[in-house]
């Protein structure tokens, strides 16, 4: 069974944006499909943001070869729920 | 329309010779998914960047990768009118193989440079790496942007000799290796595909660029009309790597460096 659901992911990488971008209110919204660039905040910086957010909320040991996995939220959803 | 890519380690002028190519009638050319360099517009091409480490680590990883991300399904859809679409890109090597095998037209140009100019110009042991192509100095701190584009480097597999002593390494160890392994790849991309994969020297391109990018057009089958004018228009562009080396020269490494200096050479040998 899923230990990680899905609109937490969305919620975290929307509020990790939102933090890195100092808004309220991205480009687009996050959904479920989002994918890097997809808001355009989804951005290298962010994404570092995310990778460490994600790992201290599910408190999981993310090495940098795990790194691909978060270029999107379906992936990312695929592989917590791979590993947890 | 025809589809061709160009390799190196970076550090190769590839920002310029994107530039330059696009400059050439008919036509398109990326630098990493960005047509003509230009990385204030959206990517033309899908981009590929974590998935640069996959795929450096498995076969099947690259071929998946070229499916998703380079297929002809990828292609047709781009919203260009070229006869030819070229991406030079960091990346290439580790997908050569794969984008021989998906694309039987497509003709790879690798671009190999010294191994001592190209460890010298990669390695950074201060401040920001606004172009980080090499392993930093492992202590040095580094912005998000230099800590994203590092999770995509190759580095040794983990079950490999090489990762037991990776910890224990400079940079400029670290550096010497990303080289090895870098052009490792794209001598084996010539070794299988002969014909349809050329090997450069970086340097021919600072003794004589026109010939240098006529000998990249004639392998890849571009019109070799209007070089001088392409190349003249890409020197506007300066890169925002500053100028000068952050490491000695070979001569001031340490003994254990050069010797891995060496080896490396000899692996890969001169073109």
């Amino acid at each position: 069974m899923a230990e990680v659901a899905i609109g937490d992911l969305v919620s975290l990488v929307e509020e990790s944006l939102c933090q890195v971008h100092g808004t309220d209110s991205l480009s687009s919204p996050v959904t479920e499909n989002s994918k890097m660039g997809e808001p355009e905040e989804w951005d290298s910086l962010s994404f570092i943001v995310i990778f460490t957010a994600v790992a201290a909320k599910y408190d999981v040991e993310l090495a940098d070869d795990d790194a691909f996995h978060f270029t999107s939220i379906p992936a990312m959803y695929a592989f917590l729920n791979e590993i947890l | 329309m025809q589809f061709h890519a160009i390799a190196s380690t970076g550090r190769t002028a590839t920002t310029f010779l994107a530039r330059a190519l696009d400059n050439l009638d008919g036509i398109a050319a990326c630098h990493e998914g960005y047509r003509a360099a230009d990385k204030d517009k959206t990517p033309l091409l899908p981009l590929i960047n974590l998935e640069n480490r996959q795929a450096y680590f498995s076969a099947e990883k690259a071929r998946e990768i070229v499916a998703a991300k380079r297929s002809g399904e990828v292609l047709a859809k781009l919203d260009i009118e070229a006869d030819a679409l070229v991406d030079v890109a960091y990346y290439n090597p580790v997908i050569a193989m794969a984008l021989l095998e998906q694309h039987p037209d497509l003709k790879l140009v690798g671009i190999i440079r010294v191994l001592e100019p190209f460890v010298r110009s990669a390695t950074a042991m201060e401040g920001e790496d606004l172009l980080p192509v090499g392993w930093p100095d492992p202590v040095k701190p580094l912005s998000p942007r230099e800590r994203f584009i590092e999770m995509g480097r190759i580095k040794p597999a983990k079950d490999s000799a090489d990762a037991q002593s990776w910890d224990g390494w400079s940079a400029i160890m670290r550096n010497i290796w990303l080289w090895r392994e870098t052009n490792a790849l794209l001598l084996a991309a010539l070794e299988r595909f002969g014909e349809r994969v050329l090997l450069l020297p970086f340097e021919e391109l600072s003794a004589d660029a026109p010939a240098f990018l006529a000998r990249i057009a004639d392998h890849l089958g571009l019109p070799t009309a209007r070089i001088p004018e392409a190349l003249e228009a890409a020197k506007h562009h300066h890169n925002r790597k500053s100028a000068g080396y952050q490491i000695g020269p070979l001569t001031e490494w340490s003994e254990e460096e050069r010797n891995f200096a060496h080896d490396a050479q000899t692996r890969i040998g001169r073109i």
